[in-house]
Order: structure tokens, then sequence, then C-alpha cells
């Protein structure tokens, strides 16, 4: 950790946007070198030099970038339109055609764990947006306008904590039925409530601070305050727990899948493969088959969770962010 | 303290109303007839469709929403929770008749998995910085990246399948009289896939509160006054450290219930889950209500248990 933490909370001195700002900025860099302390970095430069220095993060972040770009580039990756039923080769083991050998209808596995990766990653990247905004609405109203609004919604919030959330999304998805919209909008709404409750805690803090409040004195608007000192230091722990939302999204969506209740066939999902893949006759008879998507969903998760704890240390972040 | 409880107690009765209003709203979003869900099918059958408008006016039925919530609630609190459209069996009976069976499953994997993360954790803080912090750190990481249902493959595919070592699934070996090592033999892969998570939440927590702990100045002044580290260690790290972990007991009941339900599944494991997983598959939404209803209830009951035992351990939290 760097000494200068203290200064951790300060603008950012070189505003590039708005010149009235650089009278201030001359100032304080000359207040700098008077007292001969080490040139202010900007929180967010110090955040990625901090990030880059977490050996697993970057690891994690290489990995993570690879399956977007893949998940993006599924089309061109993959040497088999994934649907296609190669009916002359069922159930094949591996070869140089078929990487990871063909599934019961004569599918090219490595096809379908490449599109695969596209589904995961949007499943937990649109389920974890739609919290974030019902998680925003809440926490935010909560902490700021408290009082008996405040009281009401953290109650409500405690509520949907109390069930337990996989039972939840799996009746859901019984009765909506299984598609990849229903997954992710389902996982979405129950996945809100740890987020909310850190949304509303980090205001309620930033609120009490002194700069918070001699930003007050100085008579600077609800909005001025808002934008410039509570949002950039809720960013830390939020992004956080995002990240952490997002590998929780793809293991809910895997296990969802995984029960036949998530993404259906033919469409490739890692948790529909290994579903596809169960029983004593396949697991030992064709390990690829459901070897390949589990250990994808072990990597995307894996280096998520990478990011994640990098993210952490990025921000100097503690707890352990969402509980979820 | 009786204060205290009593006033936790009073918290937790809103958040009771609240689940069942929650579990009754979906209970209307699936479709299917409620009163056929309510009644006792031996009565149905001999019913006319006046004599069943007339019952369906009498309960109240073609009244609106908040109306009906009040009647449903009366049969709930009276453990009426309907029957099943399968087994036609009243739901309540079935889940009670399955869950010790799951209790024992969850409480052993829970009684693990706490043991073993905390004594990690307190490895992981004591050495902080070390090789074994750090392996343990990574390894934890891959705890919880694993979906269960793979890890519990996986080691179905090793240990029962390649190995030999293991029974593959169900509780019993069939046609033998039930011993308790058949049971345990056939336990320990369901209980090693549900505890993985457990295991790391608890590491990870137990290093954290460690590592607070051990800055304490309290500690510090123990130190100087020369105590053994022994000493300082367990009359004043652990007792401070490991008490707050009493809350994560109902923190981490959801995700176990949740695991239940797919680890049951995947080894026949005659529970709960299982039989939840069943009423999924034939859309018996009374079963799944009540398991949703009941599990939601006992996360409630634990949290209310987490929080009086913690105090009742720490005397600044009643007071707060």
């Amino acid at each position: 950790m760097s000494p200068e933490t203290p200064r951790n909370n300060r603008p950012p001195p070189a505003d590039p946007e708005g010149g009235a700002a650089v009278g201030t900025a001359q100032r304080r860099l000359e207040a700098v070198e008077l007292l001969d302390l080490p040139p202010e970095l900007s929180p967010w430069t110090r955040a990625r030099r901090r990030f880059m220095s977490h050996k697993l993060a970057v690891l994690g972040l290489a990995i993570l970038l690879n399956m977007v770009l893949i998940s993006i580039f599924a089309d061109f990756v993959a040497p088999y339109d994934p649907t296609r039923n190669h009916l002359h080769k069922l159930l094949a083991p591996p070869d140089s055609l078929n990487w990871l050998g063909t599934d019961r209808s004569g599918r090219d596995t490595f096809s379908r764990v490449v599109f695969g990766s596209r589904v995961s990653l949007s499943v937990g990247v649109v389920a974890v947006s739609i919290y974030l905004a019902i998680a925003f609405a809440i926490g935010a109203t909560a902490g700021l306008v408290g009082g008996r609004v405040d009281n009401v919604l953290m109650r409500f919030t405690d509520l949907v904590m109390t069930f337990p959330s996989f039972i939840l999304i799996v009746i859901m998805a019984g009765i909506l039925g299984p598609s990849i919209i229903n997954v992710m909008v389902i996982i979405g709404i129950f996945g809100w409530p740890g987020l909310a409750r850190l949304i509303r805690g980090q205001i309620l803090v930033q609120r009490e601070l002194d700069y918070v409040i001699a930003s007050q004195a100085l008579g600077g608007s609800l909005r001025h305050i808002i934008r410039r000192h509570v949002l950039p230091n809720v960013v830390g722990p939020v992004s956080v727990a995002v990240t952490l939302g997002v590998a929780g999204a793809i293991l809910a969506e895997a296990g969802l899948s995984f029960l036949g209740l998530g993404i259906s066939e033919p469409a490739a999902s890692w948790g529909t493969m290994i579903s596809n893949a169960r029983g004593i006759a396949f697991i030992d008879a064709a390990p690829a088959l459901w070897l390949s998507p589990g250990l994808s969903i072990v990597l995307a998760v894996l280096a998520i969770y990478f990011v994640g704890d990098g993210l952490r240390d990025a921000f100097d972040v503690r707890g352990s962010g969402s509980g979820n | 303290m009786t204060q205290y409880i009593t006033r936790r107690i009073l918290i937790s009765i809103p958040l009771l109303f609240g689940i069942s209003i929650i579990t009754f709203i979906i209970i209307n979003m699936a479709p299917g007839d409620p009163l056929t869900a309510l009644l006792d099918p031996e009565d149905q059958i001999s019913l006319s469709v006046r004599d069943i408008e007339a019952m369906r006016r009498e309960l109240g039925l073609d009244r609106p929403g908040p109306v009906r919530y009040v009647i449903w609630l009366k049969e709930a609190v009276t453990g009426n929770l309907g029957f099943s459209y399968q087994t036609k069996r009243p739901v309540v009976e079935m889940v009670l008749d399955k869950l010790p069976v799951s209790l024992s499953l969850m409480g052993v994997a829970l009684a693990l998995a706490s043991s073993i993360g905390v004594m990690f954790g307190v490895i992981s803080a004591l050495k902080q910085y070390s090789v074994i912090d750090y392996s343990l750190s990574v390894i934890s990481f891959f705890m919880i990246s694993i979906p269960q249902f793979f890890f519990a493959l996986s080691g179905m595919l090793i240990f029962a399948v390649w190995l030999g070592w293991l029974p593959v699934f169900g509780m019993w070996t069939a046609g033998e009289d039930p011993e308790l090592w058949d049971l345990a033999r056939h336990a320990i892969l369901p209980i090693s896939a549900l505890m993985l998570q457990d295991i790391a939440v608890y590491m990870r927590y137990t290093r954290a509160s460690m590592l607070d702990t051990l800055s304490a100045e309290y500690v510090l002044t123990a130190r100087a006054k020369g105590l053994s580290e022994a000493l300082v260690l367990w009359k004043h790290v652990f007792r401070n450290a490991l008490v707050p972990l009493v809350t994560i007991l109902g923190l981490s009941l959801p995700a176990l219930i949740g695991g239940a339900l797919i680890i049951e599944t995947i080894f026949s494991w005659p529970g709960v889950g299982a039989l939840a997983y069943d009423a999924l598959r034939q859309r018996d939404y009374p079963v799944q209500m009540a398991v949703l209803l009941m599990g939601a209830t006992a996360v409630l009951a634990a949290n209310l248990l987490a929080d009086v035992a913690y105090a009742w351990v720490d005397p600044r939290v009643r007071h707060a």
C-alpha cells in the first residue's frame, strides 16, 4: 500500500474539461511541489496501476477478453454449425475433424462449446445489468431519501433476501418456460438485494464524510455532490460486486440449464450440454462431452473472480461485496 | 436479553407475512385452478360443476386478489398448503416426510464446511502473505468457481466409475441391511459437493475477521504485557474473531438449500431437494410452493437464531 491514502478522495488535478478548474489545479500543483510530496496521480491511474500489479487479475482479464472475443466471433472460430447433425458420426470420440468429438445427435462438441460462451457471457452481462438497475434505483433512493422510505425499501430488500434465490429462480423458470430471455430476466429480478444494500450503505457512508459536508457548506447542489463526490467513490465497491454478480449469474444459468429449465435445445449452453451428457453410460463413455463445457464454466467464472479480486485491490474495497 | 429477543421476533413477523405474500403471488402466476389444488381429491370426484361453482363463491375464489390471499393464509396457518397434483397427498406431509433425510445431509455438510473453513481461515490469517496463505486463497477461488453439479459428476466419474471406491448414487445399497457405514459411503460424494462453496466462504470470512482482530489494540496490549502467543490467540484473538462468524450461518443457508436441490437430484438422494425437482418436472405447483414457503421460513428462522446467538455471546450487540 502506498502512503498516500489520505488523499484518495481528491478530484484529479488535471481536469481535461472546464477551463475554470485550471487555476486551482495550478495552485495545487505548487502546493505539492512546496511540500515535496510525490506527484499526485488521479485515482483512476492509481487504481489501474494497482490492478495491473495483481498477476492473477491480469491473467483473469486476459482469459476473459479472449472469451469475449470468441463469443463475439463464434461464427468464425467454430469449425461447424453448432446445431447441425452429422448423422454418420454419432457420439464420436475426439479426432482430427471433431476435436472434442460429437454428441448423440452428431453435433460437433467443440463448436457447441464455442457458441456456449455466447450464451453464458450474455446471460451474465444482461442479468446483472437488469439487477444493477433495480439495485441502483432501490439502494440510491433508500440512501438519499432516508427516513420512512429507506425503512420500507430495506425491509423489502430483507424480504427478498430471505428466499433461497436458486429455488425461486428455478420455480419462476418452470412457470415462465425455458428461453434465454426468461433466464436473463428471472436471474436479474431476484439478484439485486445484496447490491441494493451495498449501494445504500456506501451512500450513507459518503453522506457523512467531511469533504461532502464541506461541499454542502460551500453551497454545492445535491446534483453536484452526487456526481462529483458520491458516485466516483461508489464505483469501486459496486464494480467489485457487479463482477462477482456476473460470475454468480453464469453459475445460476448453468445450474438452471443443467436442470433442464434454462436454455433449451438445440441452442448450445454449457449447462444444457452437461445435462444432455448425464446418465451413467455417458459419464465415462464420452467424458469430453461434459468435461469440456464444465471446464469452460470453471474457467470463465474463475477468470471473472480473479478480475473481481483485482478490482477489490485496485479500489481498496474492504468486506466481501454483495454477499451473494 | 429477553428484550432483544422479543424485538428481533417482532421484526420477523412482518417478514413472515411478506414471505407468504410473495409465495401467494407466485402461486397465482402458475397455470391451473387454485380450487383443485386446495380440495381433497376424494371430495372432488363426487362434486358436480354447480357444487364446485358454489364452493368457489363460498371460498371467495371469485373475489379480488387481496381477499383470496387472506383466505389462503388462513388455510396455510392451519397447515393446509394444498394437495399434490401428482400424489394427491397433502404437500406439507410430503415435505415433512422428506425433511429429515435432507436435514441430515445439509447439517453434516454445514458442520464439516464450517469447521474445515474456519480451520484453514485461521491458518491463512496466522501465516498472512505466506505460500500457504496464497495457495489457500487460490484454492478457495477454485472452490467457488466450480458448479456443484460439475464437481459432483467429476467425483462420480473418478471415485465411483473409475476407481469403484464409492457407490454411484442412492442412500443405501439395495437389498442389504441398512448399516451406518453403508450410509456414510453413499453420503461422501453428495456432502463433498454440497460443502465445497461453503468451505471457501467460511475460509474467507474467517481470514478477514482474524486479520481484523489481530491488528486490534487490545491484542497489542496483551502481547505488550508479556502473554505467551498461545494465550494471546486463545483468550483474545479467537474469541473475538470467531464469534461474528455465527451470522454466516443464516447467510449460507439459502445457497445450501439451492445446492441440495441439484445435489440430491444428481445422487438420487431421497430428500426435499429431489422432491422439489420431481415437482418441477411434473409441474406440481403446490409442492413447489410448499418448498419455497418452508425454505424461506427456514432461512428467516436461521437468521433469527444466528442473531440471538450472536447477541447472547456479545453483549455489545444487544445493547446497540
